[in-house]
């Protein structure tokens, strides 16, 4: 038996549906000459069976079966190494695949100089609709090699262990395992890789194909998908302190502000947008918890977020739960405060009220964000849904609410619209803004949604109407906020011989726009959209539109 | 060493440069130099008048741009550069907003890109469409090769401020071609750019038949101008393909829009397709539909086929556009038809069309009619006439119909009551059996209809045999006053009866409740205790546009900080985050009413009415509050406009020529003293005639109700009446 040259493991519990594709992936690496280990974690389901057979097709798959469950991801890894024959490692998760020359790839890279490990780009696919992105793509976008993550202290943000091939003379050399009894233990691993690494090489071709489901049931969500746990929130932060003692023994405490910041943007950024859906019970939880690890990180680190996240921070440190949920809102959209207050120099904070501790004035500070200087249509205010009122029939009747901080609409009625457009086709429905007081309007508009004209083979999809307002010729569109919960409301249309089924409801996720989902139903759905979606090929379409733009 | 030096370039063409260098007199410059290149005598002249405040360096005339740029550069000391054509003009505080913006940035920024507005000689300050971009890059400096959209900005060098060795390093290059070459290149050889999203800079776009005449060689120029940037983009992906499709959007919109004559348009054509093809990026992707195909034919070279499409397209076009007129004839004459067919049913005696200012929406006294025909008369439906635009703003539920639709022709046609403040159509018939009531909106002070043909200011444009056909529809008039009651009678000459019952929409300054004027003050923010001056002037005939009359700003410092402005008037456009006006917004003691509606609120709200000739005054008269009349042009407006009485003898209040005496008698307390109080109970006698608060009531009962004069409610005396109370009223 020949030595492989790169053992692949395969990790899987109670996965046996999914175990087969991963391992398919990996027999049809370009690369063949690879072993392959199925670590099955003590499963309870089919998996011995399914990775028995797969073993039996292939005599490079060797099957390993933990003696009990460890309900992590290490000690199935760990077991794995230590019965690995190659002298290179990757590790895949059942539910993920590689691409069909990550293994040829990466294995190059080592060959072509001495390096600890190897990296490549991570594909992302989402289960519920197919759609395709790179993770984290301005870091790995160029072929380089580096001498120690010092280099570019970014790649903190790429914590996964899986995109990587490790030479496992690096993993020996510095006895460097998985750490078993904690979450997260892709994090620490990653940085003590990192870390430890004197040179490693990262490619740009996708190396990992990772399949992700956002938003998933809560129940159903992975391990670390479900943030709604408090025990997910502490797994999270004490996986933090162990990666910030091992910066400290290994003296790489110069890292330690890239390691905060990068915690701040992404691990501290996931809960952040799910606040607004939290009790105060939870709240209060989550910031015992949060605020003594918050209060220990680096002042540098918060000064690189974007506002509205250093608003969303200050707000949790100070313990006001009902800013913070407000606040929360806004996060990765231009959405306004409620209300600034300007201090006696004129400097505008979030809230009402100027900030009374030092931090906070510093981290409420809404300069930056230039609410009444930016050009109109990029201006930020704030439309919330303060009364909605269903009928009759697809129809609603909508009390909105805007809120202009930045005074930039000037006292009186405004002409606003609200715009919905399913099926590439926009409604527009017009209303009146009235004054309440500076800064804030009133309006109700009442929306038909059987207005709304739709293409002869439907519209399945969801449309979160928008909000325009308009001044000296330039527009403005803003996202329309419902209440985060609120009965939905379904309703059969059907207009011009299309059928549908529309559904108004909250969005269930931040920033809790207003949503309104389209399912064709009837002939519509049996017949039409079967037939158009048959002749609808990119080509029929460009000479359709060509046809159309020309009889216009 | 200064942080900016602004350069002024070029010759004084059409005498812009005088402007330009004033509005920088206007401003103090902390840490900027200006330097003049002036081309020529005139602009010499120009620019030493403005020594010593700016170095100017003579240069003869015809010297071209880039000559004029380099002379200028070479006498600047500052650390950024700002190239400013003599042409175009800078808005107040441009350049310190610029300097602010380069001294934040570090070593590696060359280029600072800012937004500008667009100035021809009949639109002013129009914004420009840059603002979105420059915004989403934010305060970050960023490469072009992240941010490759960045070439999509108008390549004006006015619009981007470079760094001083930057510039120098690379100013041979960048004169090598005409100014858009210069500003994209500057932009592809940047290091870092940042962004300023703010208007730094105004483009004077001169009449192009005041330049001289674009020669073949300019066409081909451009082809060449892409040529030679598409060269800077060796190696760099985005920024090609972006560069890319920008020329051939350009090439393909020169060629459809200027008319080229044959030789030359063949020869660009042949040029264009070499570039098309010689510059295309590694598996481009043409966009799709006909500008696809455009494409395609320009990469082709099939200049023949490219005229047959473009023959082919223009005729769809032409025979589009004959389709669409025919149509819109049809319309007319299928509306014309449905009126005419209307006009025999017989007419609804319980449907009422209402329309206000040339159906701007729901206001003035049909919107106060209305609101009592609700009440007394239920019965009736009220349908209001809407501007398509102006629906948008009508109250919720309210029933309306469009001008020039179907349903509009058939109410106007059977509605039995029509009310306007104006007038209906010309091609509104009055069958018998109509009511036709003409409200009107406001007592007058300057002359009006037949009474303005001897004043051609105001006379402009208007069809006196016109005007009299459509008075003698009207079958009552409203008036608030005998005055006005005379007057209409001599400038609208025609059988109507008069009635002689007040104004409707004063009413509400009987009506209003404390709470009402307190709710009115808390939705403009206007704070307990503080004084508030509503600021409302007229609109003159014989200004073109709007001309400020007051320096708010000086006019607020002196008030102090318990008075606050409500200004109605448009003055607040294109003033931007250096406009002083901002802060006091800010601080809410200046607030922009001028699209506050209704006006009745905002009297309500208002502590004191300053105005100049506007009918506002013998509204606001009713509420028994100070008035001070701002006349700084009273001459004028009464030789130009014509005037019925002369206000400044019979004035509601104080009388302020300047703005100093207007100052005085705010600061002094003058504006409510006695001989004010006075003045102004004279002014109630006279013009507040019959507004005694149940104007409307008498109106429905008249004219809806068909009660005679006798049986309504008699005017109640001036002395009896009791008005809203006063914000001080509330205080106490």
């Amino acid at each position: 038996m020949t030595t492989p040259d790169v053992t692949v493991t395969v990790i899987g519990y109670n996965d046996a549906a999914r175990l087969p594709r991963a391992v398919a992936s990996l027999r049809a690496q370009t690369h063949r000459n690879i072993e392959i280990v199925i670590s099955d974690d003590h499963s309870t389901d089919d998996t011995p069976e399914v990775a028995r057979r797969l073993a039996a097709e292939d005599d490079r798959v060797r099957y390993l079966r933990l003696p009990e469950n460890s309900g992590g991801c290490s000690a199935p890894r760990n077991r794995a190494i230590d019965i690995a024959r190659a002298p290179y490692l990757m590790f895949l998760d059942s539910d993920d695949e590689l691409p069909p020359r990550a293994v040829e790839l990466l294995l190059a890279a080592h060959r072509e100089r001495e390096i600890d490990f190897a990296m490549g780009a991570v594909r992302r696919v989402r289960v519920d609709n197919g759609r395709r992105t790179t993770w984290m793509p301005h870091l790995v976008r160029e072929r380089r090699t580096l001498d120690g993550i010092a280099a570019d202290p970014r790649l903190l943000f790429e914590h996964l262990s899986t995109s990587k091939m490790y030479s496992r003379a690096f993993l020996d050399r510095h006895q460097l395992r998985f750490p078993e009894g904690i979450h997260y233990e892709d994090q620490l691993f990653s940085a003590q890789a990192y870390c430890l690494a004197e040179a490693f090489t990262i490619i740009p071709d996708p190396v990992y194909t990772w399949y992700i489901e956002p938003y998933a049931a809560e129940s159903s969500a992975s391990i670390s998908n479900q943030r709604h746990k408090i025990s997910n929130v502490a797994d999270r932060v004490h996986v933090q302190r162990l990666i910030d003692d091992f910066l400290a023994e290994s003296g790489q405490a110069g890292l330690r502000e890239d390691k905060d910041f990068k915690f701040l943007k992404h691990d501290f950024r996931m809960y952040a947008g799910d606040l607004p859906y939290r009790d105060d019970a939870w709240l209060t939880e989550f910031a015992e918890i949060m605020n003594p690890y918050l209060d220990i990180l680096a002042e540098g680190a918060y000064a690189r977020l974007p506002r509205p996240e250093r608003v969303v921070l200050e707000l949790l440190r100070a313990g006001d739960l009902d800013g913070l949920r407000l606040a929360a809102r806004g996060l990765g959209h231009p959405v306004a405060p409620r209300e600034i207050t300007t201090d006696a120099s004129g400097t505008a904070y979030w809230g009402d009220t100027v900030p009374a501790t030092e931090r906070g004035r510093r981290e409420l500070d809404l300069a930056d964000l230039e609410l009444e200087t930016r050009p109109f249509s990029t201006a930020y205010f704030r439309h919330e849904i303060t009364d909605l009122r269903p009928g009759p029939g697809a129809a609603l009747t909508l009390t909105v609410r805007t809120y202009d901080p930045g005074l930039r609409l000037p006292v009186g009625p405004q002409r606003a619209a609200l715009l919905l457009s399913p099926g590439r086709r926009r409604l527009t429905v017009p209303f009146r803004l009235d004054p309440v007081r500076p800064g804030v309007f009133e309006g109700r508009l009442h929306l038909d949604l059987t207005k709304a004209r739709l293409p002869l083979q439907g519209f399945e999809g969801v449309r979160h109407p928008q909000i325009r307002l308009q001044q000296q010729g330039l527009a403005h569109s803003g996202l329309l906020l419902a209440p985060l919960r609120f009965p939905a409301l379904t309703a059969r249309v059907e207009s011009g011989g299309v059928a549908h089924r529309i559904t108004v409801e909250p969005e269930g996720r931040n920033p809790g726009r207003l949503q309104i989902r389209w399912q064709p139903v009837g002939i519509t759905a049996r017949v039409l959209r079967p037939v158009v979606r048959k002749v609808d090929r990119p080509r029929v379409r460009n000479a359709f539109r060509l046809v159309t733009s020309a009889l216009k | 060493m200064p942080q900016l030096s602004v350069i002024v370039h070029g010759p004084n063409a059409q005498g812009h440069l005088t402007e330009l260098l004033d509005s920088l007199d206007a401003h103090p410059l902390p840490d900027t130099e200006v330097i003049v290149a002036a081309v020529g005598d005139w602009a010499r002249e120009t620019a030493e008048g403005h020594a010593p405040e700016t170095v100017t360096v003579p240069l003869p005339e015809g010297t071209p741009d880039a000559a004029a740029r380099a002379a200028g550069a070479a006498r600047a000391s500052g650390r950024w550069l700002h190239f400013v054509h003599a042409k175009d003009g800078l808005p107040a505080g441009a350049p310190r907003l610029l300097a602010e913006r380069t001294a934040e940035l570090d070593e590696r920024t060359d280029v600072v890109l800012l937004d500008h507005v667009t100035t021809t000689w009949r639109t002013t300050a129009v914004p420009s469409r840059d603002g979105r971009l420059l915004a989403g890059v934010g305060r970050a400096d960023v490469t072009l090769d992240d941010s490759p959209n960045l070439l999509r900005l108008t390549p004006l060098l006015g619009t981007r401020a470079v760094r001083a060795e930057f510039w120098r390093a690379h100013e041979e290059e960048f004169s090598g071609g005409d100014e858009n070459f210069t500003a994209q290149a500057a932009l592809l050889r940047a290091d870092r750019v940042a962004c300023l999203d703010q208007t730094a800079y105004d483009d004077r776009r001169l009449r192009p038949e005041s330049l001289p005449p674009r020669t073949p060689e300019d066409r081909y120029a451009l082809i060449e101008r892409y040529e030679r940037l598409l060269a800077l983009t060796e190696g760099r992906r985005a920024v090609r393909t972006v560069l890319y499709g920008l020329m051939v959007r350009d090439l393909v919109r020169v060629f459809a829009r200027e008319d080229l004559p044959e030789p030359v348009a063949r020869e660009f054509f042949r040029r264009a397709s070499a570039a098309a093809v010689r510059w295309r990026p590694e598996g481009h992707q043409r966009p799709a539909g006909l500008e696809g195909l455009r494409h395609a034919l320009l990469e082709e070279g099939a200049y023949t086929r490219y005229r047959a499409l473009q023959t082919a397209n223009r005729t769809r076009r032409s025979a589009r556009k004959a389709v669409r007129a025919r149509k819109r004839r049809l319309g007319v004459r299928l509306r014309e038809q449905q009126y005419r067919r209307a006009l025999t049913r017989p007419l609804d005696p319980n449907l009422a069309v209402f329309a206000a200012y040339w159906d701007r929406g729901v206001a003035c006294n049909p919107a106060a009619i209305a609101a009592k025909l609700a009440e007394l008369a239920p019965h009736i439906h009220p349908v209001w006439v809407v501007t398509k635009e102006n629906a948008a703003l009508l109250p919720h539920g309210t029933d309306h119909v469009i001008p020039g639709t179907r349903r509009y022709w058939e109410t106007l046609a059977t509605a039995k009551y029509l009310v306007n403040n104006v007038n209906f159509p010309n091609a509104v018939v009055k069958r018998p059996g109509a009511v036709h009531l003409q409200t009107h909106h406001g007592t007058p002070l300057k002359r009006m209809g037949l009474d303005q043909r001897e004043h051609p200011a105001a006379a402009q444009g208007l069809d006196f045999a016109a005007l009299l056909s459509r008075i003698d529809k009207w079958d009552y008039s409203v008036s608030a006053n005998s005055h006005t009651t005379r007057m209409w009678e001599r400038a609208y000459p025609a059988r109507y009866t008069s009635l002689d019952h007040g104004y409707p929409r004063n009413d509400v300054f009987y009506t209003a409740t404390a709470a009402d004027v307190r709710a009115a003050r808390e939705r403009l923010g206007i704070a307990p205790g503080r004084t508030a001056v509503l600021y409302a002037p007229t609109h003159r005939d014989y200004e073109a546009g709007f001309t400020p009359r007051l320096d708010l700003a000086t006019l607020a410092d002196r008030l102090g900080e318990d008075t606050v402005l409500l200004v109605r008037a448009h003055y607040f456009y294109g003033g931007g985050a250096a406009s002083p006006l901002t802060g006091l917004r800010r601080t809410g003691r200046l607030i922009d009413v001028s699209a506050y509606d209704p006006v009745e609120e905002l009297c309500l709200a208002a502590d004191v009415l300053v105005t100049d000739y506007s009918s506002i005054m013998f509204d606001y008269a009713n509420l028994d509050r100070p008035i001070v009349v701002h006349a700084d042009d009273w001459e004028t407006y009464r030789t130009t406009r014509g005037v019925y009485f002369d206000l400044m003898a019979e004035a509601p209040g104080r009388v302020a020529r300047t703005q100093e005496e207007l100052t005085e008698i705010l600061t002094s307390g003058a504006w409510r003293d006695e001989t004010s109080a006075k003045a102004r109970t004279a002014f109630r006698r006279r013009f507040c005639e019959f507004d005694d608060g149940r104007a409307a009531e008498r109106v429905v009962r008249r004219v809806f109700l068909g009660e005679p004069e006798e049986a309504l409610p008699p005017v109640l005396p001036l002395e009896e009446r009791i008005p809203a109370p006063t914000p001080e009223e509330l205080q106490g």
